[in-house]
């Protein structure tokens, strides 16, 4: 379980989040929605402890990880995958490279496990004999693809997405939506997505959290959502319908 | 109270060229004392030192060998026409091995890997910082300083001594092929001359330099590859502002080594 208590966090002048409470239950997927800049990448980060937050707490398995250091944030990380939004591939790796980073760096596993278990996750993510491309290879979906494989390939317990969607076409974003639902059923895994789609929002998402202002202004089911009267979330997806 | 004071009077001035130089020097030193600590620790990444050592050294090799080479060319045609006129041509061998050994090796060979090095390590570290694999390496529990930084400190440490030793040998060969087929010099003299003239301090002081630049060609190409922002004209910047900030701590620390060995060895 992640829970996130009072999250503030400044940008120089720009006070994006101003006390978020959030909890993310155990095999539940969490869709974060808001306007751009509301500060949705950066509660992802926060989390990971890619950037530090101003006032708060994050406890990630009953572990308040607010004080931890770079070094006890490790075995942290190692728990949880990252999808980032430009995917992050490391482009002088090939795509084999990429997908087995973690297993060289963390584990003592063989040269033939390991391709073993590379040659698995591409598998899962549909895109079987690819280990020898280079991301520079790879189309836009592809290299989401092999991000997800990456974040599979250690087996994480949370599972972490950066506007998953963003930039591909609806059939290679249908795809990854199918993943991400595949992935979650599968593999038992936490998920937060963040999202401006709507269309992947209500097809992964188990509970929905709005942030506006700085705060969440709405936590609940995908129906809930919905139904809400709150003229914010009503207009929110009206232009999501206008333009789906 | 004071100290409030003064940091938030630090504070007010952030744009200002003393502030920004204090903290880019702290900051700076902060990341080479990082490194240097996570050479002694575990894991080591031996096959990255190895890519490196291959990538700043071997790849270095040729543009090194033909700066030293004519450089030693060009200061015995110089240093010999001049001489000459005071009946000093014998001792050509001994200026241009001085030259190179103590000034000119280590000094040119340096920035000649601060131009191809430092501005390819700020370039990579760079295009990897916006391009969020810098954080994607965190976000896997790994630890890019460790990673990044320490394996190019490593490998720069050890291969610009090797590279400038080399360049030493090629500039001096260069020294010698225009004395003795351009100022009529014989070669055995020319080759006791040189023997001669160097001492074992004259080695050891242009082997010291080479260390110390290769830690400024490698903190400054991480420190500023690592702190790229703005895509990829911040990657340009970071680049230039490698080249341009070795060379400079480059001739700086060469001045104050060059004082440091006087003082110490009594160099005459």
């Amino acid at each position: 379980m992640i829970q996130l208590q009072h999250i503030h966090k400044t940008f120089e002048s720009n006070y994006v989040l101003r006390g978020v409470d959030l909890e993310i239950g155990e095999g539940q997927t969490m869709v974060i929605l808001g306007k751009s800049g509301c500060g949705k990448s950066v509660l992802l980060k926060l989390i990971l402890r890619l950037m530090n937050k101003d006032e708060g707490r994050i406890i990630i398995d009953d572990e308040d990880t607010t004080d931890f250091s770079e070094e006890r944030m490790v075995p942290v990380r190692k728990k949880m995958g990252m999808l980032f939004q430009s995917a992050a591939l490391f482009d002088s790796f090939t795509v084999a490279d990429n997908v087995a980073y973690m297993l060289h760096e963390h584990t003592t596993m063989t040269p033939r496990a390991i391709a073993d278990r590379v040659a698995e996750v591409l598998s899962f993510v549909e895109l079987p004999d690819t280990q020898k491309l280079m991301p520079s290879e790879l189309s836009g979906g592809m290299r989401k693809r092999v991000a997800l494989a990456r974040a599979l390939a250690y087996q994480p317990r949370y599972l972490l997405y950066d506007e998953p969607t963003t930039g591909l076409d609806p059939m290679t974003a249908k795809t990854i939506n199918e993943l991400i639902r595949n992935t979650q059923e599968k593999l038992d895994v936490t998920s937060i997505v963040v999202t401006h789609d709507l269309i992947s929002a209500f097809y992964v998402g188990d509970r929905f959290a709005l942030i506006r202002d700085g705060k969440v202004a709405f936590q609940g089911t995908p129906a809930e959502f919905k139904a809400s009267t709150d003229p914010f979330i009503v207009e929110y997806l009206a232009c999501g319908r206008e333009y789906n | 109270m004071a100290k409030t004071r003064f940091i938030s009077a630090i504070r007010l001035n952030e744009s200002n060229l003393i502030y920004q130089g204090i903290i880019h020097t702290y900051r700076l030193s902060l990341l080479f004392v990082t490194s240097v600590r996570y050479i002694f620790q575990r894991p080591v990444y031996f096959k990255a030192i190895i890519d490196q050592m291959e990538q700043i050294g071997v790849r270095s090799l040729s543009i090194v060998l033909l700066t030293c080479f004519f450089t030693g060319m060009v200061l015995a045609l110089q240093t010999g026409y001049q001489i000459a006129r005071f009946g000093a041509k014998v001792y050509i061998g001994v200026v241009v091995a001085l030259s190179i050994v103590r000034e000119l090796g280590p000094v040119l060979t340096s920035l000649v890997v601060a131009g191809r090095v430092g501005a390819g390590i700020a370039a990579e570290l760079g295009s990897m910082q916006v391009t969020e694999q810098i954080d994607a390496m965190r976000a896997m529990g790994t630890n890019p300083v460790k990673k990044l930084v320490t394996t190019r400190l490593i490998a720069l440490v050890v291969m610009l001594p090797i590279l400038t030793i080399l360049g030493d040998l090629i500039g001096i060969v260069g020294g010698m092929i225009i004395s003795l087929y351009s100022l009529g010099l014989d070669y055995s003299f020319y080759k006791s001359s040189t023997v001669q003239a160097l001492a074992l301090q004259d080695v050891f002081t242009g082997l010291v330099k080479p260390v110390v630049f290769a830690t400024i060609i490698a903190t400054v190409g991480c420190y500023l590859g690592l702190n790229t922002s703005g895509g990829t004209q911040g990657v340009g910047k970071s680049t230039t502002l490698s080249v341009v900030t070795s060379s400079i701590l480059i001739f700086l620390f060469d001045f104050l080594l060059v004082k440091i060995f006087f003082l110490v060895f009594e160099v005459q």
